[in-house]
């Protein structure tokens, strides 16, 4: 079990353990949501076989990156925090992610047209 | 408001019991809580009533008919309810090919997002129900994803006219937020704030103080963003999601009885909340042609949080005009509706890309220009603001960057004195009014400012 | 009492990441697409919830206007373009769900540890009641970081964090580019090609035969000397630039000018003169466009000195100088419109 520094017992902070969740809400539990929304994601996307289902597992996982950058950068949970910056990477990655779909779905789309399927294990034309 | 309620009203009831109620006490702040709900409730729902009835009253004088007449009396004011009774009393059918979870959900996904923008809308100066600094964007993400219940009823209803409803519906409305962005960014580029209130407050005075009458390209930009507004509510002539003349009935057509009433309902609720966006943001909102209440010093002073039998009938004045002006708009809405055909879907997407966004982009960069040079308009000639003039609520953070910045940009733009903010935090966001959230442990005297100012 | 006694904020952050990772769950559970596709808006939406929680409110919206409202019907558009059975369904394997089961769980333990592993990650802060509303407003810090503006770190409390006063300009800029690209790139991946379809056949040609053009002697000549004198002018700017005028002698009328003009350059910045340079050059190419026959090259002969006048307006020259460079560039092209419809027929209206 970890234990806080002594300073913080004094101001009223007991025992912190890794498994309860005291009330004031801090960076720790944006990032278990964080974490749970990144690994279903990255299980989303490998073990989805349809093309749109990885995609949905990549917003997944974007948006579990996203969680963390917003809570390091809240001014409400930490009282150093990264300030603005962290609201701007999480910004910057939705923006991305939005690119990032158009695209996906093209190819998607091409593959379609080329394929009559979307099923990513059919796309195996470069195996030798 | 909760004040009142604490002072006047519960105080008297504990005093019966031979209790005390503190003005600061809970129960105030939730009876007014659950007053603002019930009322806002009632704007979607019997709002849906009125305007069904004025659509066939409109519908009707346009093609020289009365309209409905006889039930309740004068006017067929009644023709509505009636409908309502039908329509609940009709079977509720899910086709074999439906998705039934999926068509059982689409009618509420709609008329849940048409709602939950309601919650950023401000009625009067402040009476919003939760105000949000980012209000404009709130409101346009909102409504943005009422596209869905549509796209999924049409989707899921297994069939191919609610299918071709469905996607002309998500291309279209897809296309359209680009326009209704750009004209949106206008106001809020004039006036410096997102905040709704904020943008409201900029234009009290005379009628000449509206941002519509500010330059020319806002005048220009009020009639694209009115277009695009209608085409983003997928009223006709952009109504091509439910074209029936060619998709039957489009994304409903498998629906009946009270499902299908709650897509009508989205769709006049989102229409009264467009219109009322346009009349916040070109309009003056809740401020009159004349600021009567202004020069008899009724209304509420800037900054002010006490609460004033004056004040308080000043706001609901306010209401009304703003009401007013939002029922205007969508009456007007009706009125292009049975005037104008039916566009083709393809000429849905040229007046998109190829008109409306062309002109927004110009009115855009004029009005920046407009600004940027300091032309002047008619607000700065009057010289008869109420309000901050807009350079104050801009500049702000020029003035207070050098010392303790960032929190005085907060507050300087919220145009709440530093000690008046003892809100927690925007958790509440999400939630009624009464939600009120503090970071810590809710104490009653960390929840009480907050809800002062909310609620009032 | 009770309404007092509950901790919203701990109650509100449950409800969101509960919906946020229940439906997260059901979309990796799911096999119909359109389902999963409805509870991703679903989790999306919390964790915009929960965004807004965290007091970051501009981020919270732009998550339901972009993500919510522009992905993700751009995705369930894309399953509906390339549904092959009405509702499409492909099963996992049992081995592949175990060992996505065994793979995630682990790296789920893993990032959970790390979450608690710093310990100020796991205090509040510590004046939580004097938290305020407007410390949440950030949109226009926001708004003007992306032009470079920090307001916020003007006030850092940690001395480290001052120097890096640089705002998000360029990213913003790059950003824009990529979407731009994308944009186009994306369009010009999912058009359909119709194989084996001709096209021609079901319509007749609509392109008209090509005529025989000509022109007359003046509108040739100006486009000509249009094109020399740009020229000239813009190897002057690169000039210029690579040799900044020195002035010596005596104030003979001549020298007045160039005295006044190497003045002025001295005044404005130093990226007026390449940009100028390339204006001119860009007029050259507009020239040859209408040569060969082009309206839009008419369009940008127009623009090109106003965005000329509006640049030399910005800098210190002052607005009397733009006016009269605007003046002197779009007298020409004045010169060159009247040529253009002036004749019988006019070279205007053969230009396409």
């Amino acid at each position: 079990m970890l234990r806080p520094p002594d300073g913080l017992v004094a101001d009223g902070i007991t025992a912190i353990d890794m498994d309860s969740f005291p009330p004031p809400i801090t960076v720790s539990h944006y990032l278990v949501v964080g974490a749970v929304l990144f690994v279903l994601g990255a299980v989303c996307m490998a073990t989805k076989r349809n093309a749109l289902g990885v995609l949905m597992g990549i917003e997944l996982v974007l948006n579990g990156a996203n969680l963390n950058f917003v809570a390091f950068g809240s001014r409400f949970l930490r009282q150093d925090t990264l300030g603005l910056d962290g609201e701007l990477m999480a910004l910057f990655v939705i923006v991305l992610a939005a690119a990032e779909a158009a695209v996906a779905l093209a190819i998607a789309l091409n593959f379609y047209n080329n394929h009559t399927t979307i099923d990513v294990d059919h796309a195996d034309d470069l195996k030798g | 408001m909760a004040q009142f309620l604490n002072v006047e009203v519960f105080s008297r009831l504990a005093g019966l019991a031979g209790g005390s109620v503190s003005a600061d006490s809970w129960m105030g702040y939730a009876a007014a809580a659950a007053i603002h709900i019930l009322f806002l409730i009632h704007v979607v729902a019997v709002g849906a009533l009125v305007f069904i009835w004025l659509e066939r009253k409109v519908a009707g004088r346009i093609q020289d008919r009365l309209g409905p007449t006889r039930v309740g009396g004068k006017f067929g004011w009644l023709q509505t309810l009636a409908d309502g009774i039908k329509l609940i009393a009709k079977e509720d059918i899910t086709p074999k090919d439906a998705d039934p979870l999926l068509f059982k959900l689409a009618p509420y996904v709609s008329f849940a997002a048409s709602f939950t923008a309601y919650m950023a809308l401000p009625f009067a100066n402040g009476w919003a129900a939760q105000e949000i600094n980012v209000a404009v964007f709130f409101i346009v993400a909102v409504l943005g994803l009422e596209v869905f219940g549509v796209i999924l009823a049409g989707y899921a209803s297994g069939s191919k006219w609610s299918l071709f409803g469905g996607m002309r519906e998500a291309a279209q409305v897809v296309s359209y937020e680009v326009p209704i962005g750009l004209c949106i960014v206008v106001p809020v580029l004039i006036v410096g704030s997102m905040n709704l209130v904020t943008i409201g407050e900029a234009q009290v005075g005379f009628f000449s103080n509206w941002l519509i009458f500010h330059d020319p390209f806002t005048f220009l930009v009020f009639f694209v963003y009115f277009t695009c507004a209608v085409a983003s509510v997928n009223r006709a002539p952009f109504d091509l999601a439910e074209a029936e003349s060619e998709l039957v009935a489009g994304f409903h057509t498998e629906y009946s009885g009270l499902r299908w009433s709650f897509f009508f309902m989205a769709e006049y609720g989102s229409m009264f909340l467009v219109s009322g966006l346009a009349a916040i943001l070109f309009f003056g909102g809740w401020n009159g042609p004349i600021p009567i209440f202004h020069m008899i010093g009724w209304a509420y002073e800037q900054g002010e949080t006490g609460w004033r039998i004056t004040g308080y009938i000043a706001q609901v004045a306010g209401v009304l005009n703003f009401m007013l002006k939002a029922v205007l708009g969508v009456t007007v809405m009706m009125w292009v509706r049975w005037t104008l055909p039916r566009l083709r879907i393809d000429q849905v997407m040229t007046t998109c890309l190829k008109y409306c966004v062309p002109l927004a982009a110009f009115c855009f960069i004029g009005a920046m220009l407009w600004k940027v040079y300091d032309v002047s308009s008619p607000h700065d000639l009057h010289g008869y603001t109420y309000g901050r003039s807009f350079a104050e609520t801009r500049e702000n953070w020029v003035l207070a960057s050098e010392d303790n910045a960032s929190r005085a940009v907060g507050n300087a733009l919220r145009g709440v004195p530093e000690s008046g903010t003892t809100e927690a935090q925007a958790n509440s966001n999400r939630t009624s009014p009464h939600a009120h959230a503090s970071v810590g442990r809710g104490t009653p005297d960390v929840t009480a400012p907050l809800a002062a100012q909310e609620v009032n | 009492m009770l309404l007092a006694a509950i901790d919203w904020h701990a109650l509100l952050f449950l409800l969101f990441a509960l919906v946020a990772c229940g439906f997260g769950a059901a979309v990796l559970l799911t096999s119909n697409v359109v389902r999963m596709a409805f509870y991703l808006t679903l989790c999306l939406g919390a964790t915009s919830g929960l965004f807004f929680l965290a007091g970051a409110q501009f981020v919270g919206a732009m998550q339901l206007m972009i993500y919510v409202g522009g992905t993700l019907v751009l995705l369930i558009f894309g399953v509906m373009l390339t549904a092959q059975a009405r509702f499409i369904s492909m099963k996992t394997g049992a081995g592949e769900w175990i060992l996505g089961a065994i793979v995630g769980s682990s790296l789920l333990l893993l990032l959970v540890r790390a979450g608690f592993s710093v310990e100020s990650w796991r205090l509040p802060r510590l004046d939580r009641d004097k938290i305020t509303l407007a410390e949440g407003q950030t949109s226009t810090a926001i708004g003007l970081a992306l032009t470079s503006v920090r307001v916020d770190k003007l006030s850092a409390p940690n001395e480290k964090l001052k120097p890096g006063m640089s705002g998000y300009l360029l990213p913003f800029v790059i950003v824009s580019m990529h979407l731009l690209v994308v944009l186009i790139g994306a369009g010009y991946m999912a058009r359909t090609k119709r194989l084996g379809v001709n096209r021609a056949t079901d319509r007749p040609v609509a392109q008209a035969p090509p005529r025989d053009r000509d022109r007359s002697f003046f509108v040739s000549a100006g486009l000509a000397s249009g094109m020399i004198v740009n020229l000239l002018l813009a190897v002057g700017c690169c000039w210029l630039v690579a040799k900044p005028l020195a002035i010596t002698g005596n104030a003979a009328p001549t020298n007045q000018f160039l005295l006044q003009l190497a003045k002025a350059i001295d005044a404005a910045p130093s990226w007026l003169l390449p940009t100028l340079g390339l204006l001119f050059l860009a007029n050259v190419l507009l020239l040859v466009v209408v040569w060969y026959w082009q309206k839009w090259g008419v369009v940008g002969l127009v623009i090109v000195p106003l965005v000329m006048a509006f640049l030399i307006a910005s800098t210190s020259l002052g607005q009397a100088a733009a006016v009269t460079i605007a003046l002197i560039a779009l007298a020409p092209v004045v010169l060159l419109i009247l040529l253009l419809c002036s004749g019988r027929p006019t070279a205007w209206s053969q230009m396409e």
